[in-house]
Order: C-alpha cells, then structure tokens, then sequence
C-alpha cells in the first residue's frame, strides 16, 4: 500500500508538468495583451515595447515555457504578478485556504444531505418519499447555482434579514454560499446513493442477511451501504474537485476573495502568471484528492485492499522467483 | 432513517434561527455615541495599495484618501467643470514656449507619520512613477530637481499642450523616509499626507479606514475652507471618522447589499437596479440617487490602407447612416446625452454653438449619394462592401448600438452582410484595435473626466508624434490635422478660434463621429446631503456632508 501511494505520488509530476505545459499554451496563443492592462488604453508603442521586453513577452514560444517550466519546478517559483506586482504564491497563500474551506464543507454537506436522501429515496422505491427526492434532486441539478445565489439572497438577506448578502466576516455568511455550491453535489449524491443501494439492496447477502433476522438498520448500514459506497466516494471527490475550482460565479455574486475571482480577474487581465499559477496549484490539489479518493476505495472495499497487497507480494515473490532463477 | 432527515431539517432550521437578525441596524447594542462610520460598495479589490502602480477599480476608488498628488483633477461644483485643485502644490510658474515649470509647494506638509514632505520627496516620487512605468503622462518629464526645500523645478522633454501639466500634477507624493521604511513598497503600508491611514485591510473583502492619530497637515484650511490656502473637499477630515469600502463584484448583488443597509453608499449599481431607489421605487424613501454623465461614446475608422474606410465618401456614408437619437433610445433607453461635437460639455473650453451644426444628420439618401461616390472613385460595386465593427463587451449598450449602426450601414448599401459586428472583451478589444488589418470602424469610449481641456483629450488619440509610426491612433497621417491639432492645443495659440478649426477639420474629414453618454449613478443614503464626485467618477467620501443624528433617528 506504501509503495501504491508513493508511485501515485510520483505519478503527479507528469500530470502538473502537462497542465503547466497545457495552461502556458493556451494563455499564449490567447489573444490580448498584457502590457494595455499594465500601462493603461493610453500606452504608446514604444511603452509596449519596452514592457514587454522587461517580462520576457517578446521572446519565442519556446524559450518563454522553458523558462517558465525551469522557474516552476527547479525555482518553485509561480512568479509575480504583472497586475499587483506581488508574488503569485502569496496571493494564492491568502486565497487558497478560502477555497479550500468552502470546497470541505460543500463536500461533507453533499454527504450528510445527500446520501441520506438517497438511501430514503432507495428504501421507499416508488413511494412518495422516493418521488419526492428524485424531485428535489431533478431540481438541484437543474437550477443553475448563479439564479439561486441571488434568489436566496434576495430571500434570506434582504427579505428576512437573516443571513449577511457579502463577504465571509462572520460564520452566518457562509451558509448561502456553501448551500448553492452544494446544491448539484447534493442532488447527484441524491440520485447516485439511491442507484447504488437499489442494486445492492436486491442483492443476495442482503437477503440473507434479512433472513438472520438483522434489524433494517443494520441491513441497510452494514451490508448494503458499504458496498454502494465506491461510486459515492467517486461522486464526492469531483463535487470536491468541482468546488475547488468552479466556484467562480458563486464568489463572484457574494463576494468571496477566493481563488476563483482570482483566476477571473487574471484572464481578464491577461496576467500570465496569475492564471498558470493557479492552475497548476489547483491541478496539484485535484490529483492530491484523486488519490484521497483511490485509497478510500482501499480502505472500504477490502477486495481492492487485497488486490493491491497480492500484486505487491506477486512482484515481491516474482523478484525473488528471478534473483533465484 | 425518516428521523434522521426530520433531525437534520430541524437542526438546518434552528441554525438559521440562530443566526438572528444579521443585517438589520438594530441588532447592535444601542450607543448613546454616534458613530461617524460611513461604508461604501466598490467594484474591485485595489489588491496593492502602493502609490505607483496601474490605475485599477479598486486603487482609483481608495488611493486619493490615503496619498496627495500636487493638483488633483477633480469638479467644481460651482461650474460643472474640471479643474485642477492646487493641493500639495500652492503655485508654479512657467513660462508658456519653456519646458521648464517650478512647482511651489505648500510649508509645513506632513505624512501620517509625522514624516516632512518637502521637494526632495517630491523628486523622489516622481521618479519612483517614472521607473514603474505605470504612467504614460510623466514619460515626457526630462529632468526633476529639487531647488531648494519647497521648490522643485520640472524640465520637460519638449513644450507640453494645454493642460497636459494638470495630467503630471496627479502623481501621488509621498515622503522617502516612510516609502523606504515600508517592508514592501507600500503595497500594504501606504502612508500618505491626507487625514487618513489605511486600519484594516482584509484582501478580497474590505478596507477602512480611520482619521489618523496625527492632525491633518492643513487642518487650517480645512476649516476655513479657503481654497487658495489648499482647501479641497476631496481631503476634509471633520465629516467623518472611519470609511469602510466593501468589495462587491456583482451589479445586482451591490443593489441588494445597498438595499439591506450592509453598505450606504455606492457608485456602481447598474442601470437596471437603479430604478429601486429612484422616486417611486421601494428604496426610494431611504436612498437619494445622482445622476452623472457617462463616458462619451464615438465611431471611430480606420484610415490605413488596408481598410475600404480609408476613403473618405465612405466614411461619409457611413456617419450619415444612424441618428445619435436613436441610439440613446434604443441602447441607453433615452437616459444620457447627443453628442453633437467630439467635445465633451463638462470641459472648459467646449464651445455650446456646437448644439447647433450640422453633425453628421442621419439620412439615408446622403449617405447613399456618398457611397455612390465611393463605388465610383474605387472601381467597386456594393458586393465587394464588407466592414468590420469592433467594440467592447463590457457594456450591453455597446453591442446595441453596433447593431443601430450595422442595421443603417447595410440597408444603406442594400446586402445584410455590408458590416459585421466584432464583439470581444475588453483586453482583447484593446489589443485588436491596435492591428490595421482586424477592423474598419471601432465603437470608442471618451471619459469626459479625463481632461480639462478638449484639446487634451485629442491629443491622447490624434497627436502623431506619439505614436510609433509617425500616424494618429487608427492609423489617420494627415499633416493638416496635426497642424490643427498643434494649434487647439498649444499654450501658445490655444484658443476657441484653434479648437473650432480643429473640430471643424474632423468633422470636414469625417475621422470621428461621436454618439452619445449614458448616464452613471451614485446612490447615496438620505442621511448624506449630496455626492461628489472624486477622481475618475469615484466618490469623494470624506467630502460629504453626513448629518449623523438623522442617520441615528432612522436607525441605520
């Protein structure tokens, strides 16, 4: 399992070195420059030109990703940006927590709302109960998140006075945030918890496990459950991924200084740095969770637990098997 | 598994129970104390608060409370009109022909540290400017010298036009000894020389601010409000004691922020929300609303030869196929202003005869006489006609009065595929109408508050000696112009005569056709008399008038 993890881990070299070398291009061949954001619609030539010489922008393709790439993995250095001159890192050192917190907390209120909607909605199949959270979910999916941001602003701030419209002061203001965040992560932890435990309650342990005379709750819990929960687990890690970085529009209604207002303003700004910069940290952190992912599907199916250790011994016993031969 | 769900429903609802009445006033303890407190709505995080760095939403909304710059550039309410307020600087004298201005600076003038700012800071503010590069205007100083303690003398590159020494003046000065004792530049240390110092500053949220320990430096003319002593309301400090400036990214999220009395006052509500605090709408009773013009918007062509509007009976046609009226209904919904010149009545030397002339009147037998022209002087036929409209996205007034244009231009010419509407976001706009071979015409912005003189703000477009290759901006080389425009805007011959000649010329040729100004708004709580307006279109906070006692009556 060590070795498992360490060779993941490894494996997310490659994957950031072709986002940064993807990201590079694409802000590359982006058309816009930089320099009219920097000294302004009045710039005269001869100050583009001198700017742009001064950040390297007039350099070949080539030369400008490999000092890019040199700068990202042997400097570790994000660089600065071209907009606020301050180092791309510590900007996102004081937004990335933000983001981090809102993605944590929109993925554990998909888990407690969700999946138990879904294991209602699996165990009343086709009564009221299921109908009424297919609906809710069907809804969820379908209301873009911008539209409810305001409507539930308009309602909660505005109209009841209860919950703050802006900001992140106070622990009250992250409650309409995070709930339209989740709301699609719920409505699919709905529908996929409800799909999964349906195959697995009709299933035959299930069966006999009813037939030992278990109480419904243990049925449910510790038999059916764990087994529907791989594709739970998989839908989790991307609303995790999602939120991490789709959250734009939502912290751009409610004014949350996140990474996502971040990444938009340096697109807008053509501020290179910026958006390679942040892609990279939020490619980094998506493989980080993909591998929380695989080793949680370790941890709850013992099959695949097992899977890994035999491979390991067969390389193990195959090693020796050739030292010896 | 029912009881789960109805404990989680019951436990969300007393959550929000809990949470209380977050945005109502009342919810505080009462104060016996009135709190000189004002929060404003701004659209942008100015991110880095150093005194030398690119003009953004944010910085142009913030920085002027903090830092002085000589002459700030700001309104007099008396006249309508923009004009320099002598502020750090008491006087200077030049001699019009010289490069040479000697500024004279005001005694006594400090920083919220205690620090002197004398000629040398001055100097060394200036060429701090000058080596970010973050300002197009001080590219034309040559020389900085401090002469003595309150003396600085400029030597510029060659004579400046008409005004251009108020766009120099606007640099923010402050004093060495603090600029060099920041950790990093000021980016989130500023000191400055107004009243105030920068409290609190949360990246992406909000930044306040508070009346600095230390007493203003002119404190005196402050309260006699005596401009020539260096009064300017941008700068007075006995209004208010703290300014909060939220950041709020979104239009309708402002209007709604405004509307729950999270914020007081704000400038960038949109066109749409502002009917809610206008006489009628819900808010109307607890907001006033200001109206100010917006930036003028203009056609104008490109003259390079690799575009057909390098012929001047097509550009004729064209500026003949749309009535400005029509514009300003259909894309502004009749809220703004004709243009009638490429003038802008809010500067000093417009010239009101301009309401009167012939400009460019919509109708479509001209234009049609004119392209008839144009067809026989280029050998081509109204199949072989497609231009190009290029404008900007960010705002939907834009695109709507491409599509006025696009609508005349091809009914004129008989094919719907006479002129096509490139639409693209800003920074990519501002890149594309750079390159002669991307567009013909281009839907162009004025701010009116750019510039004291007209002349000023001709010379940002049409002055070829600016530009790299000898021509003005979309690609006009003609020296007739340029000698024109010398002459609106020289000291020595600038005059009403000079600045007619010059529009009368454009209008002649057909270079620029000016269209109309919105309007923008800025609400303000009824508790505040009224709004003025600070540098570019921002407001100037601390110089409104708040009557505190009503603020407490109303429970705000």
């Amino acid at each position: 399992m060590i070795r498992y993890i360490f060779k993941r881990l490894l494996m997310i070299i490659p994957i950031v070195v072709c986002v940064a070398i993807l990201i590079f291009t694409i802000m590359y061949f982006c058309p816009g420059d930089p320099t009219i954001t920097i000294l302004g619609p009045q710039a005269t030539p001869e100050s583009q030109a001198l700017l742009r010489t001064k950040l390297g922008l007039d350099d070949s393709y080539i030369i400008q990703m490999g000092r890019y790439l040199y700068n990202l993995f042997i400097k570790l250095d994000l660089g600065t940006s071209y907009v606020t001159g301050r180092p791309v890192i510590e900007e996102i050192a004081t937004r990335f927590p933000t983001t981090l917190v809102f993605a944590v907390a929109v993925m554990i209120l998909q888990f407690l709302i969700g999946t138990p909607l879904g294991i209602m909605a699996a165990t009343h199949q086709n009564g009221w109960a299921d109908r009424l959270c297919m609906l809710l979910a069907l809804v969820g999916i379908s209301i873009p998140n911008f539209w409810l941001a305001i409507e539930l602003m308009i309602l909660f701030s505005l109209n009841l006075g209860i919950l703050p419209a802006v900001g992140i002061g106070t622990w009250q203001s992250w409650i309409l945030p995070i709930f339209c965040n989740a709301l699609f992560g719920i409505a699919m932890q709905t529908r996929q918890t409800r799909s999964g435990m349906l195959e697995c309650i009709r299933a035959d342990y299930v069966t006999t496990a009813r037939a030992k005379g278990f109480k419904e709750r243990t049925v449910l819990y510790k038999y059916a459950l764990p087994n529907a929960m791989i594709p739970l687990i998989q839908t989790m890690g991307d609303g995790f991924g999602f939120a991490l970085g789709g959250t734009v529009v939502i912290e751009n209604v409610f004014s949350i200084p996140g990474l996502g207002t971040y990444i938009t303003q340096g697109v807008s700004q053509r501020d290179y740095p910026v958006v390679q910069g942040s892609v990279v940290i939020l490619a980094i952190a998506f493989s980080l969770i993909m591998l929380l992912v695989d080793l949680a599907f370790a941890f709850i199916d013992p099959r695949i637990k097992a899977r890994y250790e035999s491979r390991n011994k067969q390389l193990k016993w195959g090693r020796r098997k050739n030292s010896h031969g | 598994m029912k009881k789960f769900v109805c404990l989680l429903a019951l436990l969300l609802t007393m959550s929000l129970v809990a949470c209380g009445d977050a945005n109502s006033p009342n919810s505080s303890d009462a104060s016996t104390t009135i709190e000189k407190k004002v929060v404003v709505g701004i659209n942008g995080d100015p991110v880095n608060l150093s005194p030398w760095q690119p003009i953004t939403e944010g910085r142009k909304s913030i920085l002027f409370n903090v830092y002085q710059c000589l002459a700030p550039v700001i309104v007099n309410s008396a006249n309508g009109n923009f004009e320099p307020w002598n502020t750090l600087m008491k006087s200077y004298d030049h001699e019009v022909g010289s490069t040479v201005y000697t500024v004279h600076l005001r005694s006594g003038i400090t920083d919220t540290n205690g620090n002197d700012i004398k000629a040398s800071d001055v100097k060394f503010s200036y060429e701090q400017c000058i080596e970010s590069g973050s300002d197009v205007n001080v590219a034309v100083i040559d020389k900085i010298e401090a002469i003595d303690e309150l003396t600085v003398e400029f030597t510029m590159k060659k004579e400046l036009y008409i005004g251009q020494f108020d766009d120099i003046c606007l640099v923010y000065v402050v004093s060495k000894a603090s600029f060099e004792a920041s950790p990093d530049g000021m980016a989130t240390t500023p000191v400055g020389s107004t009243g105030y110092v920068v409290s609190d500053y949360t990246p992406g949220t909000s930044l306040t601010i508070e009346k600095a320990s230390n007493p203003y430096w002119n404190q005196a003319a402050q309260d006699s409000e005596n401009r020539d002593d260096g009064y300017c309301y941008l700068y007075d400090t006995k209004n208010v004691d703290t300014v909060e400036f939220k950041f709020i990214n979104d239009a309708s999220t402002m209007a709604i922020v405004l509307e729950t009395h999270a914020i007081d006052l704000s400038g960038s509500v949109s066109s749409a929300d502002v009917t809610l605090f206008q006489d009628g709408g819900r808010n109307a009773d607890s907001f006033d609303v200001w109206k100010f013009p917006s930036a003028q918007l203009e056609v104008a062509v490109n003259c390079s030869d690799s575009s057909p509007m390098s012929n001047i009976n097509l550009r004729m046609a064209l500026f003949h196929c749309w009535d400005n009226a029509e514009v300003l209904q259909t894309a502004y919904s009749n809220d703004g202003q004709i243009a009638y010149s490429w003038d802008s009545p809010s500067r000093g030397d417009y010239n009101a005869k301009y309401e009167n002339q012939d400009y460019f009147e919509y109708n479509l037998d001209t234009a049609k006489d004119y392209l008839a022209k144009y067809y026989a002087e280029t050998n081509t036929t109204a199949s072989d006609l497609k231009i190009t409209i290029l404008c900007s996205n960010s705002d939907p007034a834009f695109q709507k009065t491409c599509q006025i244009i696009q609508a005349g231009f091809c009914e004129v010419v008989g094919y719907d595929t006479a002129m096509s509407i490139m639409c693209l976001d800003n920074t990519t706009y501002q890149t594309t109408w750079r390159s002669p071979t991307d567009f013909d015409a281009c839907l162009y912005t004025n701010n009116p508050t750019e510039a004291t003189y007209s002349s000023t703000a001709w010379l940002r477009t049409m002055d070829s000696t600016s530009q790299a290759n000898g021509m003005a901006q979309f690609y006009i080389n003609d020296q007739t112009l340029q000698d024109k425009l010398v002459a609106a805007a020289s000291e020595k011959t600038h005059s009403q005569e000079t600045c007619d000649a010059f529009n009368d010329y454009v209008i002649q040729m057909a270079y620029r056709k000016s269209v109309c100004s919105g309007s923008v708004y800025m609400i303000c709580p009824v508790w505040c008399e009224q709004i003025l307006k600070g540098p570019r279109n921002s407001i100037a906070v601390t110089g409104l008038n708040y009557d505190w006692d009503k603020k407490a009556q109303l429970g705000w």
